[in-house]
């Protein structure tokens, strides 16, 4: 599933949908790395 | 807040798209701008190795989902193929769980096939293992000097005897014999006192060439010894030894 698929699900914008993956993607590897 | 990717922290940018790759959200472009970046960039690969030892096991949780028999039309559409007549897309092996589960299987007993192999390569005797050619000086039994080089090639089936100097003038013939240790002269046919000659082991003398066994020379009446035992005088002699 690519990016613009999961906004047109979302319904959110493309850039919306991207910032909150790579924001949880970003904590994700934080909270692994801890 | 239209797009947060500005807020990435440079040295973000490439864990982020490695975990991206992973995660597969990104499209056929980038996935192969991202391929490239993974052999170009070693440093970028182990982060995309990272991301698939940290997301891998989530996909277990996953159910997995028939395609819709349109999406495999789709492919091969899109591939250029000539579309598949059947409705269904055909179950090719490569769908097939029995396939991947047998691959598994297989792919396990190889694996315990090589193993096995090595076990058994390393508790081989070593007496065979290094074929190194067997060789022999025969010393004349007057002169006390070396008067033959005799070799045995290294699988045992051809011997090679040189005359390394002029031990007797005489016009009979000469016959190289071969004496297993505690055993009789076997025969193993005439040589010439000028030339190298090439002879072939009898298959049933092979058992016999070995470190320990002794080579000689006995001058026979034209034509070789009468009796297939050394009739005349041995004029050489030596004991073949492993290089």
């Amino acid at each position: 599933v690519t990016y613009e698929q999961l906004a047109e699900r979302m319904s959110v914008p493309l850039g919306t949908m991207k910032s909150w993956i790579r924001r949880g993607l970003l904590k994700l590897r934080t909270c692994l790395e801890a | 807040m239209s797009d947060d990717i500005d807020h990435i922290a440079p040295e973000d940018e490439g864990r982020v798209l490695a975990a991206e790759y992973v995660l597969g959200v990104l499209g056929a472009e980038e996935r192969r701008a991202v391929e490239k970046r993974m052999a170009e960039e070693s440093s970028f690969a182990r982060e995309v190795a990272e991301w698939e030892d940290r997301l891998g096991p989530m996909a277990s949780y996953v159910t997995p989902v028939t395609p819709p028999a349109q999406t495999w039309m789709r492919i091969e559409a899109s591939l250029g193929a000539p579309t598949s007549t059947a409705a269904a897309p055909p179950a090719t092996v490569w769908q097939s769980l029995a396939f991947w589960r047998g691959l598994g299987i297989g792919s396990s007993a190889i694996a315990a096939a090589c193993v096995a192999a090595l076990v058994y390569v390393g508790m081989r005797p070593t007496t065979l293992a290094p074929r190194v050619p067997l060789l022999a000086t025969l010393t004349g039994l007057k002169t006390n000097q070396p008067n033959f080089v005799a070799a045995i090639s290294t699988d045992g089936r051809s011997l090679t005897i040189v005359p390394a100097s002029l031990l007797t003038a005489d016009k009979r013939s000469m016959e190289l014999w071969l004496i297993p240790e505690g055993g009789k002269p076997a025969s193993l046919g005439l040589i010439a006192a000028g030339q190298p000659v090439q002879l072939n082991v009898p298959p049933n003398l092979l058992p016999l060439v070995g470190s320990g066994a002794t080579l000689a020379v006995s001058l026979e009446p034209l034509g070789g010894s009468p009796t297939g035992q050394p009739t005349g005088e041995v004029i050489a002699h030596g004991n073949l030894t492993r290089l």
